[in-house]
């Protein structure tokens, strides 16, 4: 048996704008496209070849399916235009649904089978039929010797179709699977007690609590004490900081949710949250609260290269600056510095790192604190990958410190640090707000801007 | 963003209309303290705020917390949609009371 299935723009139109960096035909209930349990099916079916049609082809969802190979079937690509009726999308097909029957699936249906049950379509004789048809789409299969008929024809055991054509029903889909229907599909993720489903590199704080039923996602970070659940799905690539609750929701793909935020029954994308309820949304515009989250490269060996070429850069350009200033404090003996423990990361490793505490001679301190050359003492530990060169705040290693850093996971101190980019009061929530805000949403432009914003202000506002 | 402000003897009425963002949240502040220093009851209308952001909120907030010192307290009247789906998100609604009119706000204090 072969099968068409055709994806027309205006079965998934209303998607666009949900964030996600993928084809929206590739929305996702429990963190599995429509389009892949649309496969499964026609695979249980006894599908041996599947062509997807598209108005527009598109690499991500080739890049997804590929051949097929993965679901044991051969996976083809084909176009169709906005107007063309089944009919035609079946005759411009044709001599892939030769000699076959054929099941023609239009529209971006959810089937709702069971994994472990046999179906059998029941055709009455040689013809056509529909298994399924709405609004939204239909399910027609044909025979290999089809004539036309429009005889409803029906699966065994009978199949409950739903079409996800606004949030609200892919909201309901998603719930009804999640709550009752997870173990008739194969869901991505491990199986953990009490229906929780995790993905890969799917970092959990030590005290965050999980509620089942659960599925999150791969490259999933649920940091400090965050609540997630009941009746949750994250996305891939999805942080949810520090006393965020999480419940009754979706999460998709690529999002952050900010400290101390309580989601209950929205779907959440990017920096857009629609109540499930009543369909409104909102737009957040403050990203320590809510924002996209940009798929980052690959992290360590990636940034570690990037901040060795910063600190060279800058080394090089403060060098001259600093033997001549450091020099003159020396011969005059205004030089002093300080030692000092700090720490390194959340687990506890700490060093001393030895600093110019300033000068007496106010005009040489000030020039050497607007030119960031305290700092230049410190750029060799971006070598040996003890420091960022932008980074959280340098904690001393103090009770209050260890504290502090015991719940950020993701502290990782820096030379020049966000809160001074961003101009705060190193006591204030505003900058732990940020410090955690910003390690969170790492990547090249934001701390290239952080870097650039530290100079800036250590110029502006220290001479 | 429009602010008008009417007072009487059981409590000052604040109408808000527009966006509670950009500048207008340091100008409401102002305004809303120097209502606190002629009377700590205050009901903010909020029905015709399109738009509010984080500081907009925390300018409620604080708000709040000098009224309650000063024993009064700030209560808001009709908050739209979009506004009240942020003060959920943020957790602010459960500090404040939110009434349908100004009528019934201004009932609740002289109920209390």
């Amino acid at each position: 048996m072969n099968s068409l299935i055709i994806i027309r723009e205006k079965h998934y139109s209303w998607l666009r704008g949900l964030g996600s960096a993928d084809h929206p035909a590739m929305v996702t209930i429990c963190n599995k496209p429509i389009l892949e349990y649309m496969v499964d099916f026609i695979v249980l079916v006894g599908g041996k070849k599947i062509r997807l049609v598209f108005e527009e082809p598109d690499g991500s969802v080739e890049a997804y399916f590929g051949n097929g190979e993965r679901w044991g079937v051969e996976i083809e690509y084909g176009n169709a235009q906005a107007d063309d009726t089944i009919a035609r999308v079946v005759e411009k097909n044709s001599s892939f649904g030769e000699q076959a029957p054929l099941i023609v699936i239009d529209g971006l249906l959810f089937i709702h089978y069971d994994k472990n049950a046999r179906y059998e379509i029941n055709p009455e004789g040689p013809g056509t039929g529909f298994l399924y048809n709405s609004e939204s789409g239909s399910i027609s299969y044909s025979t290999a010797d089809a004539a036309e008929r429009s005889t409803l024809v029906e699966f065994t055991p009978n199949l409950q179709v739903s079409t996800p054509s606004k949030i609200v029903n892919l909201f309901r889909i998603t719930m009804q699977v999640l709550r009752e229907e997870q173990h008739r599909y194969v869901i991505p993720g491990y199986g953990a007690d009490k229906g929780v489903i995790l993905g890969r590199n799917v970092e959990i704080g030590k005290e965050v609590k999980i509620h089942g039923p659960v599925v999150v996602g791969s490259n999933v970070r649920l940091l400090g004490s965050a609540v997630i659940g009941p009746n949750v799905v994250i996305g891939n690539n999805v942080i949810v900081d520090d006393g965020a609750e999480v419940r009754e929701s979706l999460v998709m793909a690529d999002t952050y949710i900010g400290r101390r935020l309580y989601i209950s029954a929205k779907m959440v994308a990017g920096s857009k949250v629609v109540s499930v309820s009543n369909n409104a949304s909102i737009e957040v515009s403050d990203e320590f609260l809510l924002s996209p989250l940009k798929r980052s490269l690959p992290i360590n060996i990636v940034r570690y290269l990037i901040n060795v070429c910063g600190a060279f850069l800058l080394a090089l350009l403060q060098l001259i600056p600093f033997c001549i200033f450091f020099t003159l404090g020396w011969l005059k003996g205004d030089l002093r510095f300080n030692k000092s423990r700090f720490l390194l990361s959340s687990d506890g490793q700490t060093k001393i790192f030895r600093t110019p505490s300033g000068f007496r001679t106010g005009a040489i301190d000030r020039i050497i604190r607007s030119l960031s050359l305290d700092r230049f003492a410190l750029l060799k530990e971006v070598f040996s990958g003890k420091l960022q060169l932008v980074g959280n705040r340098l904690i001393p290693d103090t009770a209050e410190g260890r504290e502090f850093v015991k719940d950020f996971s993701g502290y990782s101190p820096g030379i020049f640090n966000y809160t001074e980019a961003d101009r705060l009061d190193p006591g204030a929530a505003e900058s732990e707000i940020a410090e955690r805000f910003y390690s969170a949403n790492r990547g090249f432009l934001t701390e290239s801007k952080s870097l650039m914003k530290a100079l800036m202000n250590n110029l502006l506002y220290n001479t | 963003m429009e602010i008008n402000c009417v007072s009487n003897d059981t409590a000052a009425i604040i109408t808000l209309c527009g966006r509670l963002a950009g500048r207008y949240p340091s100008i409401l502040k102002k305004k809303l303290g120097e209502q606190l220093r002629h009377n700590s009851r205050i009901i903010i209308d909020m029905s015709q705020v399109s738009f509010i952001d984080s500081t907009g909120l925390g300018v409620l907030v604080g708000a709040l917390k000098k009224a309650i010192s000063r024993e009064g307290d700030i209560r808001l009247v009709s908050p739209t949609e979009e506004v009240r789906m942020l003060m959920e998100l943020t957790r602010v609604d459960r500090v404040f009371l939110v009434y349908s009119s100004q009528q019934l706000a201004l009932k609740s204090y002289s109920e209390n």
